[in-house]
């Protein structure tokens, strides 16, 4: 039943991305209604289980999927399935530096002369984002949409003094990527998440514009930190799904 | 007294072939030269030569490896992109000419005017190894970016090999009737389209393979004159023959020219030897037992007797080489793991803010 008719309500699923629009959700003129199932700790317990090395959802999370959605009796799903792959491979130098040519980034230029092929960087995407886009399974023939990672951080300056040290130190042995090579990862990963969520019958839900400069990247504003979308991000999320709700956004899949 | 009465027994059919059993026939009689471990190998050739690459690199060999996988896409299936196969991603080399050119291209001595097929959906294919990607190339920027790495890879190999080992494989051959550049598949069978004006059929005479073998050779001792050769003639019969005969026919004609060829070349070289592969498959003594029900494919029991042989006459007898390793494969391995368990922490965090 929703809890109130004139916001629709909305069921989000996933990782730890699911916080932007989870604490947006909680100022009282966002247009919708959320209710969440998160992904918790860095294990994803309880959700997960391990099947010959292939990690799947487990039916605890199939059955909280399907109460919740039962009863919020949601108009849609939004899916946080994005892997970190672009923020792990992507932010910092690499010791054995490489690049790739991205079809529809030519211009972008290549930083190391070793060059990986473009459909191997993509097989390795689509691994990682289907193994997230399984959460989409529940889907219970409700629209489901697929939210984009966030663009790479502008800067990692503002963040490094209270980051962990596992990324602090790893920054500051490499240094940070250029953000030419940071842009691709993410575009690479982006449309890797684009075909998940089409294999699983979802749409895409690109990052909201004012969260991707010119640059490709993503102005601190945005940030709660190099990883994550904020409250802000996750309130522009909300507007661009309400917008495709209400009707607005002709050219959103819904 | 006649030359015959003190010969050894491998001269003589009944001792050397007919009466041992057929797994333990022994067709070399004396190396060349022997391969230390430490010696770095290199290979290149026919579909039979992936056979050799794969085993020497399983055995304790220093394989050389120019064009490796990155680690970050090694849990995805690289092979199918050429990685490993052979000592750089040039895919089959069928023939002494392709090999030849392969070499002249590597240094910008050769440049083909076939540059690259495009696909109707817009991918490229390299026409000189057109099943390296299993869809063809991207984008022209990856095409141009990975020829220049390949050549690149092709250059740090001939200039730090020891040994090649290099199968001769095909005399028949597809060439551009505009500049000769040889094609390993005929065009139009995996990417281009066969034109009669532009393609032209070649089966190499003796001469010619002898001519292109040598070629090779001396280019590679040019850049590297202590490099060592091994010629072996691949047992895998033609898949098909573009000559108005057999197909049998063009089999029995191909390798034979091959064999003379890797006989010509290899006499009077003490740098290169010639390696039977081709005997102990194909020889009397298996009674056709080395080939799979195709009668192409060379079985396992086949592979293994061939290395068998090459361990025992080619490895100089010391202890295994520490497999070679890039230390800057372990940093990436351990940057990764720092960045994900870094991602993970930071996860948790967002979590446990919302808790």
């Amino acid at each position: 039943m929703n809890l109130n008719a004139e916001r629709p309500v909305v069921v989000a699923i996933g990782n730890s991305h699911i916080n932007a629009v989870l604490t947006a959700s909680k100022a009282a003129d966002v247009p919708v209604q959320l209710q969440c199932l998160q992904f918790l700790t860095a294990a994803y317990a309880p959700y997960w289980r391990t099947e010959d090395g292939v990690r799947r959802p487990n039916r605890q999370y199939l059955a909280h999927a399907h109460d919740l959605i039962e009863r919020a009796k949601p108009v849609a799903i939004i899916c946080f399935a994005a892997s970190n792959l672009s923020f792990d491979v992507g932010s910092v130098k690499r010791p054995r530096p490489f690049d790739f040519v991205l079809p529809s980034r030519q211009d972008l230029p290549l930083y190391a002369d070793e060059i990986i092929p473009h459909d191997l960087m993509m097989e390795r995407a689509l691994a990682a984002e289907r193994e997230w886009g399984q959460l989409m399974a529940p889907a219970m023939g409700l629209p489901v949409w697929s939210v984009c990672p966030p663009a790479p951080i502008v800067s990692f300056d503002p963040f490094l003094p209270k980051m962990v040290h596992q990324i602090k130190n790893t920054i500051a042995v490499y240094g940070v990527a250029p953000d030419t090579f940071r842009r691709k990862m993410w575009l690479l990963q982006t449309e890797a998440n684009r075909r998940v969520a089409q294999e699983f019958g979802a749409a895409f839900l690109g990052a909201p514009p004012e969260t991707v400069n010119d640059a490709g990247l993503r102005p601190i504003d945005y940030a709660h930190d190099p990883l994550h979308g904020n409250t802000a991000y996750g309130r522009l999320v909300l507007q661009q799904i309400a917008k495709i709700i209400e009707g607005e956004d002709s050219h959103a899949p819904l | 007294m006649h030359p015959y009465k003190t010969l050894p027994d491998h001269c003589f059919w009944r001792q050397s072939v007919a009466q041992p059993p057929f797994s333990e026939v022994d067709p070399v009689v004396r190396p060349k030269f022997r391969i230390s471990r430490h010696d770095r190998v290199a290979t290149a050739g026919s579909c039979f030569a992936q056979h050799i690459a794969r085993h020497l690199a399983a055995s304790g060999f220093h394989y050389l490896v120019t064009e490796t996988p990155h680690p970050v896409v090694s849990s995805c299936d690289v092979t199918a992109y050429g990685y490993g196969v052979f000592t750089a991603r040039y895919g089959n080399v069928y023939t002494p000419r392709q090999l030849i050119q392969l070499l002249r291209r590597a240094y910008g001595q050769f440049v083909p005017v076939d540059d690259a097929w495009l696909r109707a959906d817009g991918r490229l294919i390299d026409p000189f190894r057109p099943q390296i990607q299993p869809n063809g190339f991207a984008s022209a920027g990856e095409y141009q970016a990975d020829r220049r790495q390949h050549f690149a890879a092709i250059q740090r190999a001939v200039s730090s090999l020891d040994v090649f080992v290099f199968t001769l494989g095909l005399t028949e051959t597809w060439v551009s009737r505009v500049d000769g550049a040889a094609y390993p598949l005929c065009p139009g069978v995996a990417g281009g389209q066969f034109h009669e004006a532009r393609h032209a059929f070649v089966n190499l005479s003796v001469s010619e393979v002898v001519a292109d073998t040598e070629a090779a050779i001396d280019f590679i001792r040019t850049v590297n004159p202590k490099a060592r050769v091994i010629l072996t003639v691949s047992p895998v019969p033609l898949v098909a023959t573009a000559e108005d005969r057999s197909v049998l026919v063009s089999t029995t004609y191909s390798k034979a020219v091959l064999r003379v060829a890797a006989e010509q070349v290899s006499s009077g070289r003490d740098y290169v030897a010639y390696f039977p592969s081709y005997e102990i498959v194909t020889g009397n003594h298996a009674g056709g037992r080395y080939f799979a029900s195709d009668l192409r494919s060379v079985t396992p029991e086949g592979v293994a007797h061939v290395m068998r042989l090459f361990m025992r006459h080619y490895a100089a007898d010391e202890g295994a080489a520490p497999a070679p390793v890039d230390s800057r494969d372990r940093a990436e391995t351990e940057a990764l793991q720092q960045m994900e368990a870094g991602a993970a922490v930071i996860c948790d965090e967002v979590a446990l803010e919302r808790a």
